[in-house]
């Protein structure tokens, strides 16, 4: 489909939790692919999956009483899932670097910030603990955190919210990795923090030239930063399209419930539409589609049958049984209201 | 989990059950009679055949030639019987003053935890020895000294969950209605506050089994002709190079003993007790739920 | 910081005088120090003349300003030995001492490494093990361990020695400091596997293992967090194993102040009794002080 390489394919992945009341599947047959050097959002609400997805890619899905039950996940070339421990370990944090929500507690409090950067070096390329602290400087550095030389024997606490997510960036960083998934960077800090967060990120991702997924709920992050976007609900990819695509024209009634959902830049007093309804409780999904009690477009069908995804433009697929009118309803946004947005949110 | 699905804690019941029915069952239950002496079988090692009985000495005699299975159980009697009247007075008492230390706050507070922290600090079997000793020993100053060292434990945990639960709407709407203090703490607190305070309140009959038990190897506790389990390892004491059982058996049973009472209450606080419930049990599965609690959104 | 151990060495004093009080209350008001002294088939006139020359017929007050003064000349004289009881009681000091700071030495290391193992394979035949193995620590007699260890590694093996001193020699030492450190190590390894538990299911440890780090290099850090309640409850033990000394003393004829005490009880010996009771009480006192220390040193928290 594209030229270019391709550095992850994640196909049919399912991924299974074992509950008290049995079995739920939190991933649901699930496939994405992404290039290198691309950005994708992953987007969706709490519990669609999304971060159960992203934690299956890097290996930090709990296992009991997490279970991958199905698919691949192919990772320049290999599968991860067939890899063994080891090696799967020596890939984490070195090829493939995660970024977490929550830098405070995502950072050790008992160890200094450049230890805790220090340590990618010196576990994954045995480096003296002299040369990897100079390294952690050097990335301190480099994700714009100050005095950088003094601040690298500070203890996280020492550091403000904003300043630890940079130190979890520089650790994730470290080792110039080919991907970089970050679970929803910025929903633990201030506004303004987050747009710089966000900038830093973005300069990274161009400089070295990264691979990115980017976890999140909020769409305006998702137009900024990436270059396809797949939304996920209850556990499978409703909708997946490049961005300028899905921002124009929706296909899929969650989709367009979310851009709704969304305050926006160039209508501040405009009341928010919110989807009625609740996120489904995964261990009672309806037998149709799983946003059908929810769905202002719902049939008949919508509620019997499980809708499969068909493709409306390339690259464009949407889960549901009215794709294609949705897709003629065309954007919700009114023009340059995206790039207000983003103008507004990265000085 | 339902007490029949973990087997060690279904363990430790009947073994609770069958050592409290044989006790209080002692003249009917026992092999032998415990106080009939034989100089003939003095000190037999276990497993000898009675002369008297078709019932082998199972644990073997002691020195004056009676059944020591059956004079264990006797002495089960003492040592069970101080356990229970131990934490039913300490309990009692520390529940009490909990409730009105957390309850009514302020300066009764204060008193009542100054005076369990001043008594926490205190080393327990020494204060326990000293006081046994200037009461002289007895069932009863067993108890009592046991009740006088033990009482703050009480006090504390009731008084801390007093404490949360006195703010809590349903004590707000009997306060409305017009409950008084008593009635409150005892009718709408007290009940809520059941299930932990009878998990420490079994933990505590296993201390207390082992207090007596030390207590009376002293020589402070149980006097002849009555004996309890520490008494009866110290009474053999003298015949360890050469008649062993008198040591190994009684020590056997306080072991069971209060093992199946720290099992069964470990258990009851697994159950009874959310945020405790993974420290006991499936501690693997309950951590990595808590891990996705964190990390799923 | 320094408010905070003012106010901590403030309340440590207040409790060594409560102690102080304790003492004379229980010696001289719950029980009668003259039958506390003598006998029970002592003679009416020999009670008369002893509760005179000691002043224990005087007014409550008098007995305590008594009280004080004789503690003041080292708690009187010892009835069994003739000497003052203080020195005498603190001459058997660094014995119990070594005896707790021993059995100290083996029950840390041990619980930590059964705590860690129980804590790395949770819900495992092993952790299950460990754990009946650590509540046994909490349900036995001390004093029966003891005997069954000698029972074992003294009459049967002959490897190590029934008991006494041996001038501090390790082969003396180690079946006294093993069988109190024993209930120790139950509490300590139960402690340590859930603190350790705790540690593990914290978001740091998912960020270490995104990082790729090895699981050794993870223990690292969650045994590192784990470390401060450990090393509190720890100094914790150190009282207790004061405490517990009592007893195990007695077993092994370890000459420390808990066999002390019990030889005065046995002589009927009072003012040593009420010494080694003070001396005892102040001991522990002092270690939960220095826990509290090291506590507010170790802990940022309390620090600032």
């Amino acid at each position: 489909m594209n030229n270019r390489e391709e550095i992850l394919s994640v196909s049919n992945l399912t991924v299974e939790f074992d509950t008290q009341e049995g079995s739920i599947k939190a991933v649901d047959d699930v496939s994405v692919s992404l290039n290198r050097g691309e950005a994708l959002a992953i987007v969706g609400e709490s519990g669609s999956g999304k971060s159960v997805t992203s934690q299956a890619i890097i290996g930090t899905l709990p296992m009991p009483p997490g279970r991958i039950s199905g698919g691949q996940i192919y990772f320049d070339g290999q599968n991860l899932l067939e890899l063994a421990p080891a090696k799967r370990r020596a890939i984490a944090g070195a090829r493939i670097a995660m970024i977490s929500q929550d830098a405070q507690s995502a950072l050790d409090s008992r160890f200094t910030v450049g230890y805790q950067i220090g340590e990618m070096f010196r576990h994954h390329r045995g480096w003296s603990w002299k040369k990897s602290r100079a390294a952690a400087i050097e990335l301190l550095d480099k994700v714009r955190i100050p005095n950088a030389a003094s601040r690298v024997n500070d203890y996280p606490h020492q550091f403000s919210g904003g300043m630890q997510q940079r130190a979890v960036i520089a650790a994730a960083i470290s080792l110039e990795p080919d991907l970089l998934i970050a679970d929803e960077p910025t929903t633990a800090l201030d506004v303004t923090v987050q747009a710089e967060v966000m900038k830093l990120l973005h300069d990274l991702k161009a400089e070295l030239g990264l691979s990115m997924i980017l976890v999140t709920h909020d769409l305006a992050q998702a137009y900024e930063t990436a270059d396809r976007v797949s939304v996920m609900y209850a556990g499978r990819i409703v909708e997946h399209a490049d961005r300028d695509q899905i921002f124009g024209a929706p296909a899929h009634p969650y989709t367009r419930g979310l851009f709704a959902a969304t305050p926006r830049m160039d209508q501040g007093d405009t009341e928010l539409v919110v989807i009625p309804g609740t996120t489904p409780n995964l261990a009672a999904l309806p037998k149709g589609c799983a946003f059908a009690p929810r769905c202002s477009y719902r049939q008949d069908a919508c509620v019997t049958e499980r809708p499969q995804a068909v493709t409306l433009a390339k690259g464009h697929t949407s889960a549901c049984f009215l794709a294609s009118d949705v897709y003629a309803l065309g954007s919700p946004f009114s023009k340059g209201a995206l790039d207000k947005g983003q103008e507004g949110e990265t000085p | 989990m339902a007490l029949w699905q973990d087997k060690i804690a279904l363990l430790a019941l009947i073994w609770l059950l069958v050592v409290m029915t044989a006790t209080i069952g002692v003249d009917y239950l026992a092999p032998f009679n415990p106080t009939d002496q034989s100089l003939r079988m003095r000190l037999s090692p276990p497993m000898t055949p009675s002369p008297t009985s078709s019932l082998p000495h199972l644990f073997g005699t002691d020195a004056l030639g009676r059944d020591l299975l059956s004079r264990i159980i006797l002495a089960g009697q003492l040592s069970l019987a101080v356990g229970f009247s131990g934490v039913i007075v300490s309990g009692l008492v520390g529940v009490c003053l909990g409730l009105l230390a957390g309850y009514y706050g302020g300066r009764t507070d204060v008193i009542i935890m100054r005076a369990v922290d001043l008594q926490i600090g205190f080393p327990f079997l020494m204060l326990a020895i000293f006081i046994l000793y200037a009461l002289g020993p007895g069932f009863w100053n067993v108890v009592l000294v046991l009740a006088i060292v033990r009482w703050p434990v009480y006090a504390r945990v009731t008084r801390g969950m007093t404490m949360s639960l006195r703010e809590q709407q349903f004590i707000e709407s009997a306060k409305v209605v017009g409950c008084g203090g008593r009635r409150i703490m005892f009718r709408h607190i007290l009940p809520n506050l059941a299930s932990p305070i009878l998990v420490l309140a079994t933990l505590e009959i296993a201390r207390l089994i082992l207090a007596e038990s030390a207590l009376s190897f002293l020589g402070l506790g149980v006097q002849p002709p009555g004996t309890s389990w520490g008494r009866m390892i110290a009474d053999g004491r003298q015949y360890i190079g050469t008649a062993w059982w008198l040591v190994v058996a009684p020590g056997f049973f306080i072991f069971l003993t209060a093992l199946s009472a720290n099992l069964l209450a470990t258990w009851a606080r697994a159950v009874t007790d959310p945020v405790h419930r993974w420290r006991v049990l499936a501690g693997k599965r309950n951590r990595d739920e808590a891990s996705n609690q964190n990390n799923a959104s | 910081m320094t408010r905070y151990l003012l106010s901590r060495a403030q309340q440590s004093v207040l409790v060594i005088l409560a102690a102080f009080v304790l003492v004379f209350i229980i010696g001289s008001v719950i029980g009668d120090p003259v039958d506390l002294m003598l006998p029970p088939e002592a003679s009416d006139a020999v009670r008369d003349q002893l509760r005179r020359s000691l002043g224990f017929d005087q007014p409550l007050h008098i007995q305590f300003l008594n009280f004080i003064v004789r503690v003041a000349n080292g708690f009187g004289e010892s009835i069994w030995q003739s000497t003052p009881a203080l020195p005498l009681v603190i001459s058997r000091l660094p014995a119990t001492l070594y005896l707790a700071g021993f059995a100290l030495l083996i029950a840390v290391p041990a619980s930590l490494a059964l705590g860690g193992w129980a804590a790395l394979r949770p819900s495992s035949v092993a952790d299950r093990v460990i754990n009946i193995f650590s509540l046994g620590g909490v349900s036995i007699v001390d004093f029966w361990l003891g005997l069954m260890l000698v029972l074992i590694f003294s009459v049967q093996l002959g490897w190590l020695p029934t008991g006494g001193y041996g001038g501090g020699s390790v082969v003396y030492i180690i079946l006294p400091a093993v069988t109190l450190a024993y209930r120790s190590i139950g509490r300590l390894a139960q402690f340590t596997r859930s603190a350790l538990l705790d540690e593990y299911a914290k978001p740091y440890v998912v960020t270490l293992r995104a990082k790729g780090m090895s699981e050794k290099r993870i223990f690292l850090h969650t045994i590192k967090n784990a470390a401060i309640p450990i090393i509190t409850l720890s100094g914790d033990e150190m009282a207790s194993l004061i405490n517990g000394a009592i007893v195990v003393e007695s077993v092994f004829s370890w000459p420390g102040i808990g066999s002390l005490l019990l030889q005065a009880i046995g002589q009927r010996d009072l003012f040593l009794i009420e010494a080694a009771v003070f001396v005892m009480t102040v001991i522990i006192i002092l270690v939960n002080l220095l826990i509290d220390i090291t506590y507010a040193y170790l802990d940022p928290k309390v620090r600032l």
